[in-house]
């Protein structure tokens, strides 16, 4: 089994395109690591032989087809068992041929199949092996049938004669249709030739336009419509349904009349309130029996005004998903849960943002795998000849606790972390007051480089951090970072601490998360600390106005973000070189004279204009920025403005856009073009809001038909452009066009990385010329 | 003007050329070269020599400044095993370099930072030598640790 569990942490983060895989594969690695489990407590020998043919037939039938075929080696009594099993699971990467389809269709024994559940990649035979499948399960009373192909790499299941061959499989109760393109048409055949239907799912289908459920002599009771790109309206009139689930109402119309059954409704990536709130109206006069409903919004939390939203009467349960809000936010749904007089039970559930989810994936990924570090260990006296300094050093990267615990090593380890110079307090338990002191009576190294305070704030807290930072002084520290988990709502008194940083002369480095600092504590820490570099405020709830002005500071490196009430950042006349900040429609940004200036990073840019005054402010007061990195958020459609300003010193161009298809990055040209000495573009694509990009990567025009034409058009000839690198994005083009753009048009041209990543280990498409 | 060349010897008598302005990235080997020229081979006893071809394959990258951060993380990330790590922190001490040496033990804690004593214990190779009583003072003394 050991070699079963081998994992690598090859998994470059960077390269990775597809959120979805990299989950699944994540939780494949887990779970692989995870599974010798299972060989713990086993029973004796007999007790399988004990248990009757159905049991394990019912096993089989649980198991993907190959897995069952393969059990037939198992010994004499497991020949013919698969052949009884009732449901076909037809799964797996490698290409299923037909001979192998045939043989199964040959062998399988039972008079009557449950379900079909055929899921792998197509190529031009399955169309025809797909066909035999279902007719195959026709003559035996299919009552379930799955079809579920991966959408993303544009293959797709001719919905056409899939809906011929539907209509005349009469037993059928469950159709769930993944990446097949239905058509109007093929959905209105489906319903009308299938009277016992009661469950339909149609997700990703390219060619839906409208879905039309009408009638009462419908059987259906649960409709599920997902991901279809380019559908524009669900009605559901005069129907019996039970259960509905859709999603995007600002880019489809709902439409919903007399529907007295239905109890249920599950909306996902609901982007706008107005169309919550028409939402709750046509729900009020429709479905006068609704019970509950299930909402995801993706929605910037703060409620506009508008009419009340219409009361549910008979709903009790509510469900609500919210993506990225914190805690302070969720006040904006009582005007929901208001409309709802009968409610008995409400579910907030914040869903994780997938930055969160992707590192608890890693994290459980590294404790499965810590043992590898057992392999390939020295002899034992190794460490005993390495020098106290080097242990030291290492104690300083841990955390204190750990660093601490190490005393009982050994007696040479007793007093190594009195000499550590990092000072890391973190973790989740609370830390007494009694355990701080200790510490600070026993450090005996005379300086402190870092201290790095991160833990659950209680009453005594912001006491005990006042008492180690003011140790710290005493002790010259150079870096200090607090950081407060902002989704608690706790904050560390920002004025006091604005006091206490004033005392340390030394500070270099200071990152302040979650602290509530104010305008008069960011003028006080930049007047007091005449040697601070590096200055970090993220997740500031009172800042207003950030100031930088005048030569005299220090500071080189400023970041500010996530301070929802702050309405102006000004930096006047310094010698700041890098600059960071983010959501540009809410905050003013006021440059001037920042001739060291030479990197500015701006995440989250939410509008074309704003990019474009941002560009000509840049190009006024820093002549010398040399990188811009940039994430855009934008609608991927540019609107007319006055043209970008020349950027003439601009060597490095990284542009991070959300959501965007290959063909929409024409859109970036005229960025590109303000500048004229640009040596190196990268454009990334971004995985940061799944529910997004996931929906984009399958608008992906199919091959061959994208708007690359565009491309072949510059306005001039890029004449010092480098490197290129496309990195994450998502190119449903074929990577020669795309190079042979940048090739035509990029004069001194060097090097074109592609980076399409569509496994997690893909290899990189590097072009020399 | 010529680059001139130094010579290093690990201590198993092999050698190693590298450019020296390569070279006095090693504080080490920079005072050496100020105080004679270092015209003949610089010994390294404490240094064995593969960890010492490692050491020159980090001194002679040719990364952009703004890259180095990310390139350093990434040079001892393919090299996780941890006698390899705790060398190239020696060889990094002995001559100096100071990124490299914080980026060796920054890896070896992180590898370590979820285990067990025991875990710890067998991971650096490290012979309880201590009595039961002795460890219980301890424990007693630092509860809020463990």
């Amino acid at each position: 089994m050991e070699g079963v569990l081998e994992c690598h942490f090859t998994i470059s983060l960077k390269k990775i395109q597809k959120i979805g895989e990299l989950i699944s594969s994540l939780w494949e690695k887990v779970w692989l690591a995870q599974k010798k489990d299972v060989f713990r407590n086993l029973g004796p020998y007999d007790q399988l032989s004990r248990l009757p043919d159905e049991i394990i037939v019912s096993i089989l039938s649980c198991l993907p087809i190959k897995d069952a075929v393969a059990t037939s080696l198992l010994s004499r009594r497991w020949i013919y068992l698969w052949y009884q099993i009732d449901c076909l699971l037809f799964a797996g990467k490698g290409r299923w041929s037909l001979n192998c389809i045939d043989h199964v269709i040959r062998q399988h024994k039972n008079p009557t199949i449950d379900k079909l559940k055929i899921c792998f990649d197509l190529d031009k035979n399955a169309q025809c092996a797909i066909s035999k499948l279902i007719k195959f399960a026709i003559l035996k009373n299919i009552q379930m049938l799955e079809l579920d192909f991966d959408g993303d790499r544009g293959s797709s299941f001719d919905g056409q004669s899939f809906c011929v061959l539907v209509t005349e499989i009469k037993s059928l109760k469950s159709l769930k249709l993944k990446y097949v393109d239905v058509n109007n048409e093929g959905l209105r055949k489906i319903l009308s030739n299938c009277p016992v239907l009661e469950h339909l799912s149609v997700v990703g289908s390219r060619k839906l336009v409208k879905a039309e459920i009408h009638g009462k002599d419908l059987a259906l009771k649960t409709l599920v419509i997902r991901s279809c790109n380019i559908l524009e309206s669900i009605e559901i009139l005069d129907s019996n349904i039970v259960s509905f689930s859709c999603e995007r109402l600002l880019l489809c119309t709902l439409r919903l009349n007399n529907l007295r059954k239905l109890e249920k409704i599950c909306i996902n990536k609901l982007y706008s309130w107005k169309e919550l709130n028409d939402m709750f109206c046509q729900i009020s006069c429709s479905s006068p029996n609704l019970q509950v409903l299930e909402l995801e919004l993706d929605l910037f939390p703060v409620f506009p005004l508008f009419r009340p939203f219409s009361e549910l009467q008979k709903l009790k349960q509510l469900i609500i998903g919210v993506i990225g809000w914190n805690a302070a936010d969720l006040i904006q749904l009582t005007s929901l849960v208001e409309a709802c007089p009968n409610l008995q039970r409400l579910t907030i559930r914040k869903i994780k943002k997938i930055g969160e989810l992707i590192s608890s994936l890693w994290e459980k990924l590294r404790l499965a795998q810590k043992k590898d570090v057992f392999r390939n260990l020295g002899p034992y006296d190794q460490l005993s000849r390495l020098p106290d300094e080097i242990i030291v050093s290492i104690l300083s990267c841990l955390p204190i606790k750990d660093a601490v615990a190490t005393s009982l090593l050994s007696r040479r380890w007793i007093y190594l972390w009195y000499q550590i110079d990092c000072l890391l307090f973190a973790g989740k338990g609370r830390w007494s007051l009694d355990c701080i002191d200790h510490v600070i009576r026993q450090h005996k190294n005379p300086t402190i480089d870092k201290l790095k305070i991160c833990f659950d704030l209680d009453k005594n807290a912001q006491h005990a951090i006042s008492n180690l930072i003011k140790f710290a002084i005493l002790k010259n520290i150079q870096m200090l970072e607090l950081d407060f988990d902002g989704d608690r709502g706790s904050s560390f008194d920002g004025q006091s601490f604005s006091v206490l940083v004033t005392e340390i002369k030394s500070l270099k480095s200071l990152k302040l998360k979650y602290v509530d600092v104010n305008n008069e504590g960011l003028r006080k820490i930049l007047s007091n600390c005449p040697v601070l570099e590096h200055l970090s405020v993220v997740g500031s709830r009172k800042l207003v106005k950030a100031e930088i002005h005048g030569k005299d500071l220090a500071l080189k490196t400023l970041v500010i973000r996530s301070c929802n009430i702050l309405e102006s950042i000004e930096i006047l006349d310094s010698n700041i070189v890098s600059f960071s900040c983010e959501r540009l429609l809410l905050c003013t940004l006021r440059l001037n004279n920042l001739r060291k200036l030479e990197k500015i990073c701006i995440n989250k840019l939410y509008s074309w204009k704003e990019l474009n005054d941002m560009f000509y402010q840049i190009s006024c007061s820093s002549p010398n920025l040399q990188v811009l990195e940039l994430e855009l958020d934008l609608f991927p459609v540019f609107p007319l403005f006055r043209p970008f300003s020349e950027l003439k010193k601009l060597k490095q161009l990284i542009i991070g856009v959300i959501g965007w298809n290959a063909a929409d990055l024409i859109q970036l040209t005229s960025l590109v073009e303000a500048c004229p000495n640009l040596q190196r573009l990268t454009i990334r694509g971004s995985y940061l809001h799944l529910a997004r990009s996931l929906e984009y990567a399958r608008n992906e025009p199919e091959p061959g038909k994208t708007s690359m034409e565009a491309w072949k058009i510059p306005q001039k000839q890029h004449q010092c452009l480098e490197v290129v690198e496309i990195e994450n994005h998502n190119c449903g083009i074929n990577n020669s066009e795309l190079a042979i753009y940048f090739i035509q048009n990029c004069v001194a041209l060097k090097k074109l990385v592609i980076k399409p990543s569509m496994e997690l280990n893909s290899a990189t498409n590097e072009t020399e010329r | 003007m010529s680059k001139k060349t130094l010579t290093l010897m690990s201590k198993d008598k092999q050698l190693f050329n590298i450019e020296e302005h390569l070279a006095v990235q090693s504080v080490t080997i920079r005072n050496m070269v100020k105080e004679d020229g270092a015209s003949s081979v610089i010994p390294l006893p404490r240094v064995d020599s593969e960890t010492l071809a490692l050491v020159i394959e980090y001194l002679n990258r040719q990364q952009a400044p703004e890259e180095d951060e990310d390139y350093v993380k990434k040079f001892v990330d393919e090299r996780g095993e941890i006698p390899t790590l705790l060398e190239l922190a020696q060889a990094a001490l002995d001559l100096d370099i100071k990124k490299l040496m914080d980026a060796a033990c920054m890896k070896v804690a992180d590898l370590i930072k979820d285990f067990t004593l025991e875990e710890v214990r067998e991971a650096l190779r490290i012979e309880n030598d201590r009595t039961p009583e002795e460890e219980k003072a301890i424990r007693d003394e630092f509860q809020w640790a463990f």
